[in-house]
């Protein structure tokens, strides 16, 4: 029963892995590609490789956490920030940076879009600090 | 006897207008140059009359520069080249079709725009592309392989044959087309509006990848924003 709930546990949290790194591995080369003016036959190859890529993660992931047979800690009811949180933090707020500012070199993104951009952005780093601001006051 | 020499007079004198009438052409456009049937055998297989290198100052290309319809095509698909445009008129159609070529850097086409009038100031304009799969030579033009597509100036893809050693091997016609979600602008709307949005989110939910994590849930949320966004835009 246990080793089931077990790995109901890890099948959930690899498929909320997987939907994120959809967007960080497998949708953004598809976006830098058509800007950079590939062909649609290309793009589509991009798109299958990249895509497929995360989809590969998630199962060697699912196996190597169920081999281990890890002892999974208590189920967090409130998910706070920690040191981790704030790396990865930084590291997508530099990439969207990036991003945007390859979008906008090419044209292909509207001052309104760019200022929505960072107005995200900056809710995003709000929210990183009052997590952050919750956890260190528990 | 004066009967039968007046007949023969008669008889003469429509031949002659009948061998007239269908030697002389006829066109409204200012000319610079001109094939006639005699000099163009390929114009003898069309059923062309005509083709005639059009002036800066003709009226057809003056009323025809004003049109919304060919801003549009500027606006979608490049430069006109307006110096290298065309007229042609045919012997059994009342039409007369203009042709500009299209400097599209965006794309391997050889794209051309075709402005048909019948009055010289309302016009019916169609892009046309060519793309060419196989490089062009002698065994090549026996067997084409390649596409060929007519567009709206608004951009849209009306019609594609796709040709392979000189055999049609699929037909899309888009004015007939069940409507449907069009995936290569999907593909690309997605690519680039998802990860500028979402790609914060995303990343600290890949790090930490648990239900209780917030940025997991504004995550998803991103993307099934995003996604509905780019599945109304292309949508055809």
């Amino acid at each position: 029963m246990n080793t089931w709930k077990d790995f109901r546990r890890i099948l959930i949290e690899e498929t909320i892995r997987l939907m994120a790194l959809e967007v960080v591995i497998g949708l953004t080369p598809i976006g830098i590609a058509d800007a950079m003016g590939v062909e649609s036959q290309s793009l589509y190859r991009v798109a299958s490789v990249s895509l497929s890529i995360p989809v590969v993660i998630w199962v060697v992931m699912i196996v190597i956490r169920t081999r281990k047979k890890e002892k999974l800690t208590q189920v967090m009811t409130r998910w706070l920030m920690d040191r981790k949180g704030w790396i990865a933090l930084g590291v997508g707020t530099i990439l969207t940076i990036l991003l945007v500012v390859f979008y906008s070199l090419k044209g292909l993104l509207t001052e309104g879009a760019v200022i929505a951009i960072l107005l995200i952005q900056f809710f995003v780093i709000g929210l990183g600090a009052w997590l952050s601001l919750r956890r260190n006051r528990q | 006897m004066k009967t039968k020499i007046v007949y023969k007079f008669v008889v003469l004198l429509i031949l002659l207008t009948l061998l007239f009438s269908t030697s002389g052409s006829v066109t409204q456009a200012s000319t610079t140059e001109t094939t006639s049937l005699d000099e163009c055998g390929c114009c003898l297989q069309t059923g062309a009359k005509q083709v005639v290198i059009l002036t800066q100052e003709d009226p057809y290309l003056i009323a025809l520069k004003l049109t919304a319809e060919v801003k549009s095509a500027e606006d979608n698909f490049g430069t006109l080249l307006w110096d290298q445009a065309y007229l042609q008129s045919t012997e059994v159609n009342p039409w007369q079709v203009i042709t500009v070529p299209i400097e599209n850097k965006h794309t391997k086409e050889t794209q051309l725009l075709f402005a048909g009038t019948q009055d010289g100031n309302t016009f019916r304009i169609l892009v046309f592309g060519l793309e060419v799969e196989k490089p062009t030579n002698e065994d090549a033009q026996q067997s084409f392989s390649g596409s060929l597509k007519f567009y709206e100036p608004t951009g849209n893809l009306i019609y594609l044959g796709v040709y392979q050693d000189g055999i049609l091997k699929e037909v899309v016609n888009q004015t007939d087309e069940v409507r449907g979600l069009d995936w290569g602008c999907f593909l690309s709307c997605i690519g680039k509006n998802i990860p500028t949005y979402c790609l914060t989110l995303c990343t600290i939910c890949a790090g930490a990848a648990v239900p209780a994590n917030p940025f997991c849930i504004a995550c998803a949320g991103c993307i099934g924003y995003g996604a509905f966004i780019c599945i109304v835009e292309c949508w055809r």
